[in-house]
């Protein structure tokens, strides 16, 4: 298995998928702006990987695909129940960083 | 790119081995011929089924950028553009692989050993020429290497030695696949999920014709449907957003079961490889069953 790759899969399309929901909960452009930009950098993420196939056994991308799949799992349920549009935008942004800093161990192996 | 060095080295110590055995033909070594040629094709369909998906991703980012805004830079295409060349590079390689395969048959045929020098020599030479390919990595190295080394085994007629050198090339062909299968698996996911995405956003902006799926009703009467209401357009959405996601289930199954598919096809050629080149009996002279299924995927994807 590659979970390296598939849990920036999973984080690309839980944001994108995220987007009609923030819409419709009334989010104003400047937030929507700024989700848009944490999709395309998830994106972009998930691509640097593909390119270099990802060591799966170095300890440091253990840990950030440790991090990021409890991240994610947290932002699932927060955007599935709604409340506070901005607390959303802020963890996807932190959710995104933590996908940034496995994207580069990939560009540095 | 180190597993590459191997893919290409391989390719070459593949007709090292085959041309060699020319002298002393076996009806075993044509069949090894024929098989390998047909799962380096097989290879070679899914790398060209699996880079046209990517291209298909980066029409689908282009379309998601004017439908949904999210931003799709010049920058940010280059990024699943430059995974579609390492993929495309897979291709050229395994198309390498086949091409050296199939001349085997050519040079077993040939009763002197000079033109056997000479066909094995310019393949040799076609192998230094793959350096061009992909530039800046360690490969072109390998490449020049393996052509060197072509031509050193002809002169020094070191055919054991190519025969081991052939089985465990064929096992790292295969491991090499194996490793990178997930990432293979996911870029296909990638594609059908974001197809998926973008034609679910579609749907629910009312932006496509329901009325296509009225079809299997009307057809056989020879009749048209008129613009649906907004009754019956809400009615067929529900329908079309479920099909939508089913379809993409279906596909994206179809696609895992045609990379392990093809796994299975290099491991069963591996396999084959190593008992000629052990030179025991090879029993099955078919090709790998599980290639058709690889074929069916290839042509159903692009």
């Amino acid at each position: 298995m590659n979970p390296s790759v598939e849990s920036l899969e999973n984080q690309y399309f839980l944001l994108r998928e995220s987007l009609s929901t923030l819409i419709a909960q009334g989010a104003t452009p400047d937030q929507l702006n700024q989700l848009k930009t944490a999709i395309a950098k998830s994106r972009d993420n998930y691509w640097l990987a593909t390119r270099r196939i990802m060591h799966d056994d170095d300890p440091d991308v253990k840990s950030l695909v440790s991090q990021l799949n409890i991240v994610q799992l947290s932002l699932d349920a927060t955007i599935q129940h709604l409340g506070d549009v901005a607390k959303v935008i802020d963890a996807i942004t932190k959710a995104v960083d933590i996908g940034s800093q496995l994207a580069a161990k990939a560009v540095a192996l | 790119m180190k597993r590459l060095k191997h893919f290409v080295y391989g390719g070459t110590i593949l007709v090292v081995f085959l041309s060699l055995c020319a002298c002393k033909i076996s009806d075993d070594a044509v069949a090894a011929s024929s098989q390998m040629t047909s799962t380096a094709t097989g290879l070679s369909s899914y790398y060209s089924a699996l880079a046209e998906s990517v291209t298909d991703t980066i029409a689908l980012y282009e379309i998601d950028s004017a439908f949904s805004g999210i931003p799709f830079s010049a920058e940010d295409r280059k990024l699943p553009e430059d995974t579609r060349s390492e993929i495309l590079k897979r291709r050229d390689l395994a198309n390498s692989l086949g091409n050296l395969a199939s001349s085997m048959a050519a040079l077993s045929n040939s009763k002197a050993p000079r033109d056997v020098e000479t066909a094995a020599t310019a393949l040799g030479n076609e192998l230094i020429h793959v350096k061009a390919l992909p530039g800046g990595s360690p490969v072109p190295d390998g490449i020049g290497k393996a052509g060197n080394y072509l031509m050193q085994v002809i002169q020094q007629h070191k055919e054991r030695e190519a025969a081991r050198a052939m089985d465990q090339t064929l096992v790292a062909v295969g491991d090499l696949f194996e490793q990178e299968k997930p990432t293979y698996d996911s870029i296909a996911r990638t594609h059908l999920r974001e197809a998926s995405q973008v034609a679910k956003d579609l749907t629910n902006a009312n932006g496509i014709d329901t009325t296509a799926m009225l079809t299997p009703a009307l057809k056989p009467f020879n009749l048209t449907p008129l613009p649906a209401t907004k009754q019956l357009q809400d009615s067929l959405k529900v329908l079309a957003l479920s099909r939508l996601q089913n379809s993409a289930e279906v596909a994206i199954k179809n696609e895992a079961e045609a990379s392990s598919a093809m796994l299975t096809a290099l491991r069963e050629m591996s396999t084959r490889i190593h008992l000629l080149a052990t030179e025991q009996p090879m029993p099955i002279r078919g090709n790998p069953f599980s290639l058709k299924l690889v074929e069916s995927w290839a042509a159903s994807a692009i």
